[in-house]
């Protein structure tokens, strides 16, 4: 036949189990069409028949046709599914805002936690590396906990090698580093060699081995090379370093390492963020002594060889210490070691540890709420969907069907709602990270293990969501009888009301204690803390000629910066009040006793005019001596702490710690707080720059008027005076935002949650309201029509939650003001718990939820009851 | 040509005018459900109103528009006639257009009627149901 | 015609096959329709319904004789299944009942 090329063109594209009657129907109608139309129409219709065999419901079709069916099914159900959501657009909207919110804020902190988790990560053999600290015998010691004995490091490797393989030992120190005319100001770090061996920087350009064993040489970051140079490979350039003993000085760029992780425990120790590396022998330009001596305290690393225990190690350590270190290095203190793994975590009172924790409750808690909603909404919604499925007859299998539909219900929901959140973080990442000030990657700088977590958490919500309500549906005697489904209702409402208390409970909770944490910092920020920050500037990038000529110098360079009139006062002085304030402790007596016996102070250096830049209160005496008059060596000035343990007086002689001969206390100020105010304030002792030879900062106590403008003059000023030396500046209220970071990253966090938890438990009450109403549409027709006004029937609605609401908060008080106490408890000084901390967000809370309820069911309870009774 | 053409009219199988004539008259599934609706619901049947009798008694959920444009579409072919009715409070005044069937409309649900009617009666194991 | 139930045309076929009993096939529906409903139909078209209808339960199949037309292929013969038939009682029901509700409807 000559349409032989159309039953070609069928066999090709036919699956084979189905040619024979396909082709055997289309040839019969062929025949047929020839009677009816002759053949050429025939053929025609022929081809046209043909040709629309090649359509999916034949091509797919294979022979395990239990596949299709399954996909069949599958079809079906996901049809039914999209269905029933895009059918109640209003509840799944609910849903999907509180479930998309509680991910997008899951995703903020979550990607927050891991990036701080995360710090650390890229040193060496991380799990080997450990810091060594002193613990000292008594309560206090005279430094920083940090500081160890320097030859340390080098005995323990020297005499025990199997167990330690490493050690690297530094100074930290802020610097001036120039090229040409370009000053900046670094912190470095000046240490041993072993630099890039132990932690394994990478270097971009020179040679490890050898580039921190000479003197004048300098190793630098990329970030730095491209500020000085704009290029990296700038091994063999030159920077100009201005040290404290030998003026400037040439170090030639002996290696270049690339940008190290932020926060990390060595060259972001302490957050020193150091920039530059110089080697032990530039200790003899710093006022630093030689470090390989007992005497001489130091930061050290050490690495462990492998297999070695931390408490095998440490005990090694103290046995060294007591053996060969003199007496009266080796008799107060104990070496401990602490691993940096955790280094970051637990520092500081573990304060990066608590923040996560705080965070990760915050988040579950938001997540629970989010679904809460979920789970009460779609009880509350099933009840009219019954209705369609209990007509049902035909297919078997009817509660397996429910539960299927409702679980993979819940998963689309759950991952629409991830979707969005992947979105909105994207968006809002920056905003959050300014706000919270930290830093947060984008999504698609996260590797695939951070993928395989959120699928599971998506995956994990959606299921947890559906479970109950697929449960309590398919299983619901609904289709089988009626009598059943009275018992199961009741039940399952009061399941529904403790899921709605529940809510009410938690964000009660969490309001009242971001309140309480609110008032608690902001406490902290406005409270009297014994001197006046306000309008302070402070300059760190001095040149430090610690000698008379250079104490000469600094004295012209104050008389120059007062003739300007916006500067009201200018101080030398070691540290300011909030920052760097101690450099070291000391213990003081009256003169003629020992020494050992008196109290620890901690010791401070000033000028005359620090009383008037900080505005701190004297009680007795003069601070130091007037301005103007001539300087008085050996004088000190004690704050009230300290006058009270020892019975001072003016006038007083004292014996000091470490120092020879006796010092005169020439006045007395009101105590201040210079440490963070969970601290009681401890007794301190000022020097005077001159008896303690040396200083650091300039503090200008600026007069009112534009601070700009001020700072401009300031800076002009200091060019004039100081020409080779960078202005490196800070107000002293934004240094104390520094000492609270973690508590202000607590209390914006905080916040935040408060208003999610705030946006969801609102919506699922706005969901509940409407579903409920909806449902009692008849019953309020009726009411109505017996006589019940329209403000009867809000009534009627509302004292339901009302109800639920004075429960919840009523439970919720003991817990919270419990929880409170704790926490307050860990501050020095802290604010009272007062009632209205409680009262008001309760108060607002049962008013903005009645509001919206009565706003919900307003619509319901005007319309006409005739109108609602005769649609049934 | 005209040979071709004398064969098809003289057939006694089928014949092609009337082959075509049928097809116009044939209704859609929604088209025949929205003119039953409009049948029962005798006077009171606007677009909302089908909507929610649709809902009611077939448990189908109905996009008003498309309800709307399937009785405009039945208007056109004959089957029912509208006329604008009276104006309530509730829709801000505005007049519903009632639509009523014609007995066009009801031969063609007859005829619909009795077409799958003589289709069950084949199947014997439908007998007792529905009568 | 509520949307548990199949499709008009779905039912139209199975109807088909219920009431063409032995003779049920792709071509012979098509042409029943085309006969009695006097309605364009594509064979196509049924085939892919009859498989569709015989995924979800409501017919069975197997093959039959071949004839000379058909150049000795045989056809593939469905036959209704017990859901099936359920299937279609229920639709005839609420058919029915709707029908019910149209006064001018009421004869036979």
């Amino acid at each position: 036949m000559e349409q032989s090329w159309i039953i070609r063109f069928l066999r090709w594209f036919c699956p084979p189990h189905l040619l024979e009657e396909i082709e055997g129907d289309l040839l019969q109608k062929f025949e047929r069409d020839i009677k009816l139309f002759g053949e050429r129409k025939a053929k025609r219709r022929l081809l046209c028949n043909t040709l629309r065999f090649f359509r999916p419901g034949i091509l797919l079709r294979n022979k395990f046709s239990i596949e299709h069916n399954r996909a069949t099914m599958y079809k079906s159900y996901f049809k039914i599914m999209m269905r029933n959501m895009l059918r109640q657009k209003f509840y799944s909207a609910i849903t999907m805002l509180g479930l998309t919110v509680g991910i997008t804020f899951a995703l903020l902190i979550g990607i927050f936690i891991w990036g701080e988790l995360q710090v650390n990560t890229d040193l060496k053999e991380i799990d080997r590396l450990y810091l060594m600290e002193t613990n000292y015998k008594t309560d206090e010691g005279n430094q920083p906990p940090f500081f160890v004995p320097a030859l340390l490091g080098q005995a323990a490797i020297e005499q025990y090698p199997t167990l330690f393989e490493k050690y690297y030992r530094f100074r930290d120190r802020g610097i001036t580093v120039s090229k040409d005319d370009h000053h900046v100001r670094l912190q470095s770090m000046i240490g041993d060699s072993t630099f890039f061996d132990m932690f394994g920087f990478r270097v971009l350009h020179g040679d490890p081995q050898n580039a921190l064993n000479k003197p004048n040489t300098i190793v630098i970051t990329e970030k730095i090379a491209r500020q000085f140079f704009d290029r990296s490979d700038v091994t063999g350039e030159s920077l100009t370093v201005n040290t404290e003993v030998n003026g400037l000085k040439e170090h030639v760029i002996t290696a270049v390492i690339a940008d190290v992780q932020e926060k990390n425990s060595v060259t972001d120790f302490m957050n020193s963020d150091a920039q530059v590396f110089l080697p032990q022998e530039s200790r003899v330009d710093f006022n630093l002594g030689f470090q390989d001596e007992w005497n001489t305290s130091i930061i050290t690393y050490l690495k462990l060889t492998e297999g070695t225990f931390p408490g095998e190690a440490a005990a090694t350590l103290n046995k060294i210490l007591q053996k060969d270190a003199p007496q009266d290095i080796s008799s107060d203190k104990t070496i401990v070691l602490n691993p940096l793994s955790n280094y970051y975590l637990l520092t500081n009172h573990g304060a990066v540890q608590k923040l996560i924790i705080s965070l990760s409750v915050i988040v579950a808690f938001i997540l629970l709420l989010a679904i809460t909603n979920f789970v009460n909404i779609s009880i509350a919604s099933s009840f009219s969907r019954l209705k369609e499925v209990g007509v049902r007859k035909v297919i078997g299998g009817v509660k397996r069907q429910v539960l299927i539909q409702f679980l993979s219900e819940s998963l689309l929901l759950a991952i629409v709602s991830g979707t969005l959140s992947l979105l909105l973080y994207e968006i809002l990442h920056h905003y959050f990270a300014e706000v919270l000030g930290v830093s947060l990657p984008s999504l698609l700088e996260m590797d695939l293990l951070f993928w395989w977590y959120f699928l599971m958490g998506i995956v994990v919500i959606g299921l947890l969501a559906g479970l109950y309500p697929s449960f309590y549906l398919s299983s619901t005697g609904t289709i089988e009888s009626l009598k059943g489904k009275f018992n199961s209702v009741r039940g399952t409402l009061r399941f529904s009301r403790g899921l709605v208390g529940f809510q009410f409970l938690v964000a009660v909770f969490i309001l009242v204690t971001s309140v309480v944490m609110s008032r608690q910092i902001s406490y902290f920020m406005e409270a009297d803390l014994g001197y006046d920050k306000s309008q302070v500037l402070i300059v760190s990038s001095l040149p430090r000629i610690w000698t008379e000529e250079g104490m000469n110098k600094m004295e012209i360079a104050k008389r120059e910066f007062l003739t300007s009139p916006r500067i009201n006062s200018v101080s030398l002085s070691w540290g300011s009040p909030n920052f760097n304030f101690e450099p070291y402790k000391a213990n003081i007596n009256h003169a003629g006793q020992p020494v050992e016996k008196g109290i620890l102070t901690s010791m401070s250096s000033a000028d005359e005019a620090y009383v008037d830049v900080y505005g701190l209160k004297l009680l007795d005496g003069k601070f130091f001596f007037d301005e103007g008059e001539p300087f008085q060596a050996n004088r000190l000035v004690l704050n009230e702490s300290a006058q009270k343990v020892l019975g001072i007086h003016v006038g007083d002689k004292l014996d000091i710690q470490f120092s020879d001969q006796p010092f005169t206390v020439a006045g007395i100020v009101k105590d201040f707080h210079f440490e963070s105010m969970h601290e009681k304030i401890k007794p301190v002792a000022f020097l005077h720059n001159r008896d303690f030879q040396a200083y650091r900062y300039f503090s200008f106590k600026l007069n009112p008027g534009s601070l700009e403008q001020s700072v401009q003059e300031v800076e002009q000023l200091w060019k004039d005076i100081f020409p080779n030396d960078p202005f490196v500046y800070a107000f002293t209220d934004d240094r104390l935002a520094i000492t609270y970071q973690t508590e202000l990253q607590l209390r914006k966090a905080t916040t935040v949650a408060s208003v999610l938890i705030l946006i969801i438990v609102l919506t699922g009450v706005l969901g509940l309201v409407s579903l409920s109403v909806a449902k009692r549409n008849k019953e309020i027709g009726i009411r109505k029509v017996l006589g019940a006004t329209v403000s009867n029937i809000l009534l009627l609605i509302s004292r339901e939650y009302a109800f639920l609401m004075i429960i919840a908060f009523a439970l919720s008080i003991p817990v919270n003001y419990f929880f409170i106490s704790q926490w307050l408890s860990g501050f020095a000084y802290h604010m009272e718990v007062s009632g209205w901390m409680f009262i008001v967000p309760i108060l607002a809370l049962f008013c903005i939820t009645i509001i919206m309820v009565c706003a919900q069911s307003f619509k319901t309870a005007i319309s006409d009851p005739v109108k609602s009774l005769k649609h049934e | 040509m005209s040979d071709f053409f004398n064969k098809l009219y003289t057939n006694p199988y089928i014949s092609l005018t009337k082959h075509i004539e049928m097809n116009k008259e044939y209704l859609g599934e929604f088209e025949e459900l929205v003119l039953t609706m409009v049948g029962i619901l005798q006077e009171e049947a606007y677009g909302n109103a089908i909507v929610n009798e649709i809902k009611d008694r077939v448990g189908r959920t109905c996009n008003l528009s498309a309800v709307h444009v399937t009785l405009y579409r039945l208007e056109d072919k004959g089957y029912v006639k509208s006329s604008m009715g009276g104006s309530t409070n509730a829709r801000g005044g505005r007049r519903k257009r009632i639509f009523t069937i014609t007995n066009a409309g009801l031969a063609m649900l007859k005829a619909m009627k009795e077409q799958q009617m003589q289709l069950w009666k084949l199947i014997p194991q439908l007998k007792i149901v529905g009568n | 015609m509520a949307k548990e139930y199949l499709g008009e045309f779905e039912e139209l076929v199975l109807t088909l096959v219920a009431a063409l009993r032995e003779d049920a096939y792709g071509a012979a529906i098509a042409e029943e329709i085309e006969t009695r409903m006097k309605r364009e139909v594509n064979l196509s078209a049924v085939h892919v319904t009859l498989y569709r209808l015989e995924d979800k339960g409501f017919l069975k199949s197997s093959m039959g004789g071949g004839t000379n037309e058909r150049g000795g292929r045989r056809k593939r013969i469905y036959i209704i299944t017990n859901a099936g038939l359920a299937m279609l009682k229920v639709m005839k029901e609420a058919r029915v009942n709707l029908w019910k509700l149209v006064p001018q409807l009421k004869m036979g």
